[in-house]
């Protein structure tokens, strides 16, 4: 089967306009943009939709970020976290809505999981920003979310190669489309002007080595992934743990007794995080 | 909620947590109360563990489900235990399943 890589280009670039990317987003774009933007204009463009407002603040005061205080409204996440992160949360919320459509909660809570490692990782390797890396972790398998969905008889295939092959879906989307699911999540990033520290930990994160200017962020998210998936922890489409990029590894600089340090308590983190995804209410 | 191998699943038992495939989408949902006919759609499709509400008799002991963990993990790393750094998180990850079992 070929497909037109342009073809799938150019749809991915009407994702823009889908009904679960949230009106706000298009609208506190150029605010964030611009240098003189404030908190407070944003928080009220972001508050008027209560639905969105509420599964930020869910997300941000849930095990996957552990804040020691709770964070109440949006102005104080903004403050906080920073405006990429909220606009990188507010992106997830849109994405778990597409997951929810393509039936890919595995997918869900392998991307939480992944966030949780990171901040984790990024935390114990004094990262000056692990919410931001924490967040481009939630994003990193975005390019699979819309394979899926943009190309369900694709998606067919390639579950099918990983069975009979054994091999990882990257491999797989390899095989099957010509290109996988980090080129997507380029195209995406692309489309929605997300910075390069948030986007190159999800174009690369196979590849951190070819990170141009976000090495470490990207060696964090390429560990995180591998990890989450060592951990078993959700599904990233097939059961394999990936190499970690030895390039990459070596930036992290982590010793053994750190390593073992980032383990225990990413497990620790991922119990807690299990109670977040399978309590009272599952969606978010 | 327990875990349970879909040996000692038993008609009547309730999912705590939902059954889903390989690439996560869910086959039935939390809730989702067992039969036989459902027990057996499951073996087919290679379902080996399931959770359940509460602590039904009869269900795997914590020393069975530790030994599926196991193998689980060593399936997850099959292509890249010989690498020294990869093997080295494979044990870290053992100990902590061994320290929470």
């Amino acid at each position: 089967m070929s497909v037109d890589r342009e073809d799938i280009r150019k749809r991915i670039g009407r994702l823009r306009n889908v009904p679960t990317l949230p009106d706000v987003f298009g609208k506190i774009i150029p605010l964030m943009e611009s240098p003189n933007a404030r908190a407070q204009d944003i928080a009220s463009i972001i508050s008027s939709d209560q639905a969105l407002s509420a599964k930020i603040l869910r997300v941000v005061n849930s095990a996957f970020y552990g804040f020691p205080r709770r964070i109440s409204n949006i102005t104080h996440a903004l403050i906080i976290l920073g405006f990429d992160v909220v606009r990188g949360l507010i992106l997830s919320t849109a994405v778990f809505d597409m997951m929810k459509t393509g039936g890919l909660h595995g997918l869900w809570k392998h991307s939480l999981g992944c966030a949780a490692a990171a901040g984790v990782i990024a935390r114990k390797t004094n990262s000056p920003n692990p919410d931001e890396v924490s967040t481009s972790a939630l994003l990193h398998d975005i390019g699979k979310v819309v394979i899926r969905i943009e190309l369900p008889d694709e998606s067919t295939l390639i579950d099918q190669v990983v069975e009979e092959k054994q091999i990882s879906t990257y491999d797989a989307e390899e095989e099957i489309l010509g290109f996988n699911h980090t080129t997507v999540g380029d195209w995406l990033c692309q489309e929605w002007h997300l910075p390069a520290k948030l986007a190159e930990p999800i174009m690369h994160h196979h590849n951190p080595h070819l990170s141009k200017s976000a090495l470490v962020p990207t060696a964090t998210v390429n560990f995180a992934d591998s990890l989450t998936r060592g951990i078993g922890f959700g599904s990233g489409g097939d059961d394999l743990v990936p190499q970690i990029d030895p390039e990459a590894w070596a930036a992290l600089d982590i010793g053994d007794s750190l390593l073992e340090e980032i383990i225990k308590e990413t497990y620790y983190k991922l119990e807690e995080a299990d109670d977040f995804l399978y309590g009272q209410s599952v969606e978010i | 909620m327990k875990d349970v191998t879909l040996e000692r699943a038993r008609a009547g038992m309730k999912l705590a947590r939902p059954v889903t495939n390989k690439r996560g989408i869910i086959l039935y949902g939390v809730g989702a109360v067992l039969t036989a006919d459902i027990i057996a759609r499951l073996s087919e499709m290679g379902v080996d563990q399931i959770t359940v509400d509460g602590n039904p008799p009869g269900t795997a002991d914590d020393e069975e489900s530790l030994s599926l963990q196991i193998n689980k993990l060593n399936a997850r790393f099959r292509y890249v235990e010989g690498d020294p750094l990869m093997g080295k998180m494979k044990h870290l990850i053992l100990k902590q399943l061994k320290e929470r079992a």
